[in-house]
């Protein structure tokens, strides 16, 4: 007979194999995670599926141990019901117009001049509406006629990056679109089931708004009903270099605070236990409907549950049966969420908590709230380490202090917050005192985390972590923890702790060079490594505009380098000082080692890059100036600059435009050049061919004339544009570059990624990977 | 012959038979081993110091030789009629029960109340209505439950006896009884309980349920309230005593 405790004999994992649910729950994840990873045929998996219920009933009949075969069950469950979810295609094609009656799903966003909707028709799936200055607002519920031409987001369009397409299946969202105001027909409003929840978020949204100053307003919606859309991002940045982004995700301190709360509240009407406990958890249900359900909320509301049922009818409470229960709910209602970062992090600190805690405060020489606080802080932290510097990108140092700072402040914040809104709907000057005292406190811990993050080393940059060393640091920990028992366990940790320590800071090292066109929006940046150089050419675009939280250094660039374990540049070609090829630069410095910045002519009063040069110096970068004729040798690859000449001409055609060889392949950077400076440098009767050519300011019809590419003669042009108001890339330069070479456009390949070894030249597309 | 055939079954077969002990896993009290069903792990089960052969005929508690009360009861009257007792209160059990009054182990109240209730069945008591000894409202609401309640709850299924919970109650805070001498325990739960609902109870027979009985004076006391109050009989019953 086949028993599960046999195997796991030497891997006591005692808090698994105690509990039945937990077993159930792992298979099923294992099995959504094979399924993600292999994709196997649907059909197939439906009869295997079948097939292992049909044994296991045999079995079962038979009067047999069924525990492996229950398992296997659920795995294949898992494997077949996933993909259910994993391969739904977009109803809509790319670029095609629809007449759709469609339902607004959800509030609107309001940012600015743009307003978004998630419409969905009738029987179809949703679709993510942008409107523009548009003066009017429609509600949840109401239906539009709306004339729309769809788009289907993006995937993953740099390696490692963010993966739109993703995030908005998960959303149940499958389009984009923009539209006007003329396009939209209202015709009606439908009432439905959804309809009271999103109206009290509302309703508490409208409340808050009313009776607090805008940042606090928005910090308390955060808190209260987890709408961070109007947080600002720099505070939302200093929680998460302080490591306490998790007090403002609704999780399990919300609901419990609510819950101590509503029991304070019910205390008055004298119920019965089982009356209270059924009304506390009906609340709080409402709440987690209100909230939107997140994972971490209804995670914590179906943990409240078991706990509070489990008292009811005197059950043995098993609280670890309860977090399984939960992770299994969520992710059959969308297996997706396993690959939400609001999941990740909120299971794995919870577990990490029920499974550590006890063995931490046992460690820690003093009793009371201090004790508690930084053993739960670090139990937490001890379980999701990998995970948020893996979505994070750095290692919250001053973690502790401030969770011990500022976690206890936010339960007053909460509670007070509620009361604040129940005063302020009845009548809104009884709650004055309350709004009054939060936005202090407010104030004060927005201020005090502010502090916190600002201090020296607060949050160390970190590459992404390799899967080895992510499995490693959990097998460290698992054995440092004894669930794992070995023999020679002192050993085998300190080998691990070895690895994880050299795996955390390993660079892979590059035997050819490799050339990487990001996909920044409209805007150049690329990145050459070969051997341990890094070479940066241009950064991209938007140092953060007000308006808009979206930065391409900070959210497009920096991600891209520390999830492809770049963690320092050797030197940064800046072609000229136009946004859309310096803006990312900025933040970049601030954040990454850049050892040199080279820049063609030095700019007149250019506020940008007054900006860098003030960082660049108190952050101890040279800056220097290149013209035609010098060269710079890094390692085996040499540049020789054939741009700025002596003439003094506008921005773009001083660019810097240089040859970068490695043995026999050339590589053509350009800049913005445009119809002058490509003469000019004909003119000077240069040699000019190359294999790969980065198409001169964005493929724009002023660039690229036939003279140049006949001098040129690329095998391969690589065009650097996104979504743009300019008309780039132009079509006729576009018809005239197919002539000579194959043409790649970061807008539609997203990371154009070059391999050479110096004599042959390998081109990749990442969308093509993924088959956008 | 089926101990056997269940030693072989692994015990994640028995949630297709119950699928509550998915989300609430039975374990052994005492050890932690996980259970198909039941409260404790057979091993354990042996440990328990159950009450047995000869009993003193009033409190209930065990007797080496083979007289009919025990000193205590010979020595002092009691107001119950008859008290009957599960296990000995010794050192092991005394941390179960201290785990079952404060810390949440409140589950405990059903393997307990199986016992208590199978003992009473045997005792063959004629009562009408269970009544637990009440906690003073302030005390429940620090521990969250009264531990007697419980009891008397489950017991009141078992054996399909109504309790009433509202009839008996604590007017007074007093201190815990525990590490008190016998007289200072009878002054401190002095004129503490008072009955508030009289009609309900009079001329009925009752049943009390209490965690423990040592002296025997906060049952004492109870007992003289509810005959005060017409009250025909009072039997008892406890989880241990500690005589």
């Amino acid at each position: 007979m086949l028993s599960v405790q046999k195997y796991l004999k030497n891997i006591s994992f005692e808090f698994i194999y105690r509990r039945p649910l937990f077993y159930i729950c792992i298979a099923y994840i294992a099995g959504i995670v094979i399924s993600y990873t292999f994709r196997p045929h649907l059909i197939a998996q439906i009869v295997l599926f079948a097939t292992a219920v049909i044994i296991s009933l045999f079995t079962y009949l038979k009067r047999q141990d069924i525990t492996v075969l229950i398992l296997l069950d659920v795995m294949f469950f898992g494997i077949f019901y996933s993909m259910l979810f994993f391969n739904v295609n977009s109803m809509y094609e790319s670029g095609r117009e629809y007449v759709l009656d469609v339902m607004v799903y959800d509030s609107p966003m309001i940012e600015d001049y743009r307003t978004s909707y998630i419409v969905k028709p009738e029987k179809g799936q949703a679709i993510l509406l942008n409107v523009y200055n548009s003066n009017k607002i429609y509600k949840y519920g109401d239906t539009l006629r709306i004339r729309v031409k769809t788009e289907i987001p993006k995937g993953e369009t740099n390696p490692g990056g963010f993966n739109y397409r993703d995030y908005l299946k998960k959303k149940g969202i499958y389009a984009t679109a923009s539209i006007s105001e003329k396009d939209i027909l209202y015709i009606g409003h439908k009432i439905d089931i959804r309809t009271p929840f999103i109206n009290s978020r509302e309703w508490i949204e409208n409340i808050i708004n009313k009776l607090y100053p805008g940042k606090e307003a928005a910090f308390l919606n955060s808190l209260i009903i987890g709408d961070r859309t109007d947080l600002e991002s720099d505070v939302e940045d200093s929680f998460i270099n302080t490591g306490i982004i998790h007090a403002l995700a609704i999780s399990g301190l919300h609901v419990n605070i609510l819950l101590l709360f509503i029991f304070y509240v019910l205390k008055l009407f004298k119920l019965s236990e089982v009356k209270r406990n059924i009304t506390a958890l009906s609340f709080i249900g409402f709440y987690t409907l209100t909230v939107g359900a997140m994972p971490s909320v209804t995670r914590a509301f179906i943990m409240a549950a078991v706990v509070l049922i489990g008292n009811t009818y005197d059950e043995e409470i098993d609280v670890l049966s309860g977090i399984a229960l939960a992770a299994f709910i969520i992710l059959f209602i969308n297996p997706l969420n396993l690959f939400d970062i609001g999941f990740q992090l909120s299971f794995g600190a919870t577990l990490a908590i029920l499974l550590i805690y006890r063995k931490l405060s046992g460690l820690i020489p003093f009793k009371g709230y201090i004790a508690d606080a930084v053993s739960s802080t670090i139990s937490a932290e001890i379980g999701v380490l990998p995970v948020s510097i893996y979505y994070f990108f750095r290692l919250p140092v001053y973690s502790l202090l401030a969770n011990l700072i500022i976690v206890p402040l936010i339960p007053v914040i909460f509670v007070l917050g509620i009361i604040s809104i129940i005063l302020g709907s009845i009548f809104w000057p009884m709650s004055y005192i309350f709004v009054f005292l939060n936005t202090m406190l407010i104030r004060l811990s927005i201020a005090i985390t502010g502090q916190i993050s600002s201090l020296p080393y607060s949050a160390i940059p970190m590459q992404r972590p390799y899967i080895a060393v992510i499995a490693a640091y959990y097998i460290f920990v698992f054995i440092s923890l004894g669930f794992i028992k070995i023999s020679y366990d002192r050993y085998v940790s300190a080998c691990l702790a070895l690895f994880i320590f050299l795996g955390i800071y390993f660079e892979p090292i590059c035997r050819n060079m490799n050339i990487t066109f990001i996909d920044v929006g409209q805007g150049d940046s690329s990145l050459i490594r070969h051997g341990r150089t890094k070479i940066l050419v241009d950064a991209g675009g938007s140092v953060k505009s007000k308006g808009s939280d979206f930065d391409v250094g900070e959210d497009v660039l920096i991600p891209f380098l520390l999830s492809n374990h770049v963690t320092s540049i050797d030197v940064v070609f800046v072609s000229h000082t136009d946004n859309d090829h310096m803006g990312g630069l900025l933040p970049l410095i601030e954040k990454m080692k850049v050892k040199h910045i080279f820049l063609g002519e030095e700019p007149e009063n250019n506020a940008l890059f007054n900006r860098l040069k003030e960082t660049a110096r108190s952050k101890n970068i040279p800056i220097s100036y290149l013209k035609r004729g010098d060269r710079v040798s890094l390692g085996k690859i040499n540049i020789q600059v054939l741009n700025p000449s002596e003439n003094k001409e506008d921005v773009n055609n001083t660019s810097l435009v240089f040859k970068l060889s490695y043995k026999d392949a050339d590589v053509l950077y350009t800049g913005d050049i445009e119809m002058k400076g490509e003469a000019d440098m004909l003119k000077s009767d240069m040699d000019l061919d190359a294999d790969i050519l980065k198409v001169a300011h964005h493929g724009s019809s002023t660039s690229s004339t036939r003279v140049f590419l006949d001098k040129v003669k690329p095998a391969v042009s690589i065009i650097s544009v996104g979504k743009n108001n300019y008309g780039h890339p132009d079509d006729e330069v576009l018809l005239r570059l197919s002539e000579y070479s194959r043409v790649y456009r970061t807008d539609n390949d997203g990371a154009v990624i070059i391999n050479t070894d110096g004599k042959y030249i390998k081109v990749k597309s990442w969308s093509d990977k993924y088959g956008l | 012959m089926e101990t056997a055939k269940t030693e072989r079954l692994s015990y994640l077969n028995y949630f297709v038979k119950n699928i509550s002990s998915l989300i609430f896993p039975h374990h052994c009290a005492l050890c932690g081993k996980p259970l198909e069903e039941g409260y404790f792990c057979e091993d354990c089960c042996k440990k328990l110091p159950f009450i047995e052969g000869n009993t003193c005929s009033v409190c209930g508690c065990e007797l080496i030789d083979g007289s009919e009360m025990c000193d205590e009861c010979t020595n002092s009257m009691h107001y119950f009629y008859k008290n009957i007792s599960v296990f000995k209160y010794t050192s092991e059990f005394s941390t179960m029960v201290y785990r079952f009054k404060y810390h949440k182990d409140r589950h405990l109240a059903r393997p307990f109340a199986e016992f208590m209730a199978e003992k009473i069945k045997k005792a063959n008591f004629p009562v009408d209505f269970i009544i637990p000894v009440p906690l003073h409202p302030e005390k429940e609401e620090e521990r969250g439950y009264n531990q007697s309640f419980l009891l008397a709850r489950h017991i009141s299924k078992i054996l399909d006896i109504p309790v009433l919970n509202d009839v008996l109650v604590r007017d007074i805070y007093t201190n815990s009884q525990t590490g008190l001498k016998k007289d200072r325990r009878r002054e401190n739960v002095c004129g503490a309980f008072s009955v508030k609902n009289r009609l309900a109870v009079d001329s009925k027979i009752i049943l009390l349920i209490d965690d423990i009985l040592t002296t025997g004076s906060t049952m004492d006391e109870c007992s003289r309230v509810l005959l005060d109050n017409g009250v025909k009989r009072v039997y008892s019953a406890t989880l241990a005593t500690g005589r």
